[in-house]
């Protein structure tokens, strides 16, 4: 009974991280959990314990065959093997290569910032002709693509 | 999106894909909240003061980025 409990509480706890991570990134909060989920490549901190659970589950099943343990070890081991699925497989991102590498000179451009402003900046280090216009280049610069949400 | 990271950081709009396009990092038709779309890979470049790329950043999967001590160590390398 100790072992069902046990791993009623790994499964849930894991899931319970994960939505609780997912709803509250959409607040702008960050939660317990959050830094797995943002930088291992595999988060294996959350996905552990849930697989940790659905195996208890699976053996407490085996070994004590209760009627009440039939209905929830098939959905431990569901909720364990989604989150394995999504965490390895489906968060993954398509195959591309970035077209430049360190030591390649940054490709120029011409884009409007939050305040219609237009910034340029000329790889050939050409000081830009419009005084309207503001030249990112002279200075480190940190180019951060956004995925339009986050 | 300025007001809402409450960032003083620059924003630039790249809605023609220009510069994602020489880049190489346009995601074709990912899955959203909104149907699907074009959009960017999330990337990181560091860019020093003559315009040469000292660092980058690409990953696997959509809900990795870097880390900030990795970011702050490139800064540090100029």
């Amino acid at each position: 009974m100790l072992i069902f409990l046990l791993s009623i509480a790994l499964v849930l706890g894991a899931v319970g991280v994960f939505i609780g991570n997912v709803a509250v990134s959409e607040q702008g909060e960050l939660g317990f959990g959050f830094q797995q989920m943002i930088h291992a490549r595999v988060p294996w901190a959350l996905i552990a314990p849930a697989l940790a659970g659905a195996g208890l589950g699976v053996y407490s099943l085996v070994r004590a065959p209760r009627w009440y343990k039939w209905p929830i070890v098939p959905v431990q081991v569901l909720l364990a093997g989604l989150l394995t699925v999504y965490f390895t497989t489906l968060s993954s991102l398509p195959n591309h290569r970035l077209a430049l590498a360190v030591g390649d000179p940054f490709p120029s451009y011409s884009l409007v910032d939050q305040d219609g402003r237009l910034h340029t900046f000329d790889s050939s280090f050409e000081p830009s002709e419009s005084s309207s216009e503001s030249s990112d280049g002279g200075r480190p610069a940190l180019y951060v693509f956004y995925r339009g949400d986050w | 999106m300025q007001e809402r990271l409450k960032s003083r950081f620059t924003f630039l709009s790249d809605s023609q894909m220009v510069l994602l396009d020489k880049l190489n990092i346009v995601h074709r038709d990912a899955p959203g909240a909104a149907g699907t779309g074009d959009i960017a890979f999330p990337t990181s470049i560091l860019v020093d003061g003559k315009g040469i790329v000292r660092w980058t950043y690409e990953t696997e999967t959509y809900r990795q980025r870097a880390r900030p001590e990795e970011v702050m160590a490139a800064i540090g390398g100029l």
